[in-house]
């Protein structure tokens, strides 16, 4: 079956987002090394989920990247890699490359599962992430902690009814100042 | 000039209780390891300031503690630095303070800075979020040890209130999941 990561980035309180929405904590300036583990965990990737409201700017910039930088920094790995986007209010799609998923989350997500293929990658938005989480549908954390407390915000965790146990597989610190905490689910 | 360093155990979403103040999620994943690393800190300090409410929980324990005279060698290690320390609890309502070596005091800003103008070794702060938060608000904390627990809490009480930028100094893993992580408070330069 395959596996389900998830990466993101998050403050060292546990926030995806400032209460807007901001994201001027986060660090921008990634070194070499954590560029390579970056690449090392989408290599395998060939399934990239996405929240509407996270698709809207990620799609596009990562268009835009690709034709103005060329396919370094994975430009190329983002823009290439089919994309399925889960939406309540969107009928039609304007993009490339790309499938609007409508229905229960859980469903949808246990039939990408079981079809044959590689890694399976989710971004967010802080929305899907917290559905997803809820139903137990990670298979891999990459919980980037970046080097900031920003006291309020948007969580991840918020649609959960009760404790989020987790097992500790790997952590890496990078000279940017951004640690990665990788977990699986405890019970799995 | 000395360190003002807060030691906290803290959720994977920056809760440092449950709603009701529980620490059950902690006790479970505290680890012999995790006790040495403790204790190699507490070396390096020699005052620790609290808050009342942490300072009630550790208070009873640890004066019985230190009257046990068939202890592990460590632990008798610890109950001599932590019950030898100078300790001091920043409460309103306190009356009496049984803890030896300890004393109260109502002024933070005050009494930390002038403890930080005096020679000495390291000042750790533990537990105690209210005056956590406050030493935060006066820009007083040099330095944050947080212990990253593998579990997320619905509900905490979380740890920080107020914008922090910080520089990672450090971390260790340990094998019951848990990662404490070091960073200086302040911008990085």
């Amino acid at each position: 079956m395959r596996k389900i990561k998830f990466q993101i980035q998050v403050t060292l309180d546990g926030y995806v987002a400032g209460p807007e929405g901001e994201m001027d904590w986060m660090t921008w300036n990634w070194d070499d090394e954590l560029k390579e583990y970056v690449t090392a965990i989408t290599e395998p990737v060939d399934l990239i989920i996405l929240g509407r409201v996270l698709a809207e700017g990620f799609i596009p910039v990562w268009e835009q990247r690709l034709t103005e930088f060329g396919p370094e920094d994975g430009a190329e790995k983002m823009v290439n890699t089919p994309k399925v986007v889960f939406t309540k209010t969107m009928t039609e799609n304007p993009w490339e490359n790309t499938t609007l998923a409508t229905g229960d989350i859980t469903e949808e997500v246990c039939r990408f599962k079981n079809q044959p293929g590689g890694d399976i990658m989710v971004y967010g938005g802080a929305r899907l992430a917290s559905a997803m989480i809820k139903n137990n549908l990670i298979d891999e954390y990459h919980i980037f902690v970046n080097p900031v407390v920003i006291g309020k915000g948007m969580t991840i965790y918020n649609d959960l009814k009760d404790r989020l146990n987790l097992k500790l597989v790997e952590t890496r610190s990078f000279p940017c100042g951004i640690n990665v905490l990788v977990y699986n689910p405890a019970e799995k | 000039m000395r360190k003002v360093i807060v030691s906290m155990n803290v959720t994977l979403n920056g809760c440092m209780a449950g709603p009701d103040g529980e620490l059950d999620w902690h006790y479970s994943r505290w680890s012999e390891d995790m006790a040495r690393t403790t204790s190699a800190h507490l070396g390096e300090a020699d005052t620790i300031l609290f808050g009342r409410i942490t300072y009630q929980a550790m208070a009873g324990y640890w004066i019985a503690k230190g009257r046990d005279m068939f202890d592990a060698r460590e632990d008798a290690d610890f109950t001599e630095m932590i019950n030898g320390y100078t300790k001091i609890v920043f409460s309103r309502t306190l009356k009496t303070t049984a803890w030896q070596n300890s004393r109260m005091a109502k002024n933070i800003a005050k009494e930390v800075m002038a403890l930080k103008r005096q020679s000495g070794k390291d000042i750790l702060v533990y537990g105690s979020g209210k005056i956590v938060t406050t030493l935060n608000e006066l820009n007083l904390i040099d330095e944050y040890r947080l212990w990253v627990h593998p579990v997320v809490i619905h509900g905490g009480r979380p740890l920080f209130k107020t914008n922090t930028p910080l520089q990672f100094t450090s971390k260790t893993t340990f094998d019951t999941g848990v990662v404490l992580m070091s960073y200086k408070a302040g911008l990085q330069i």
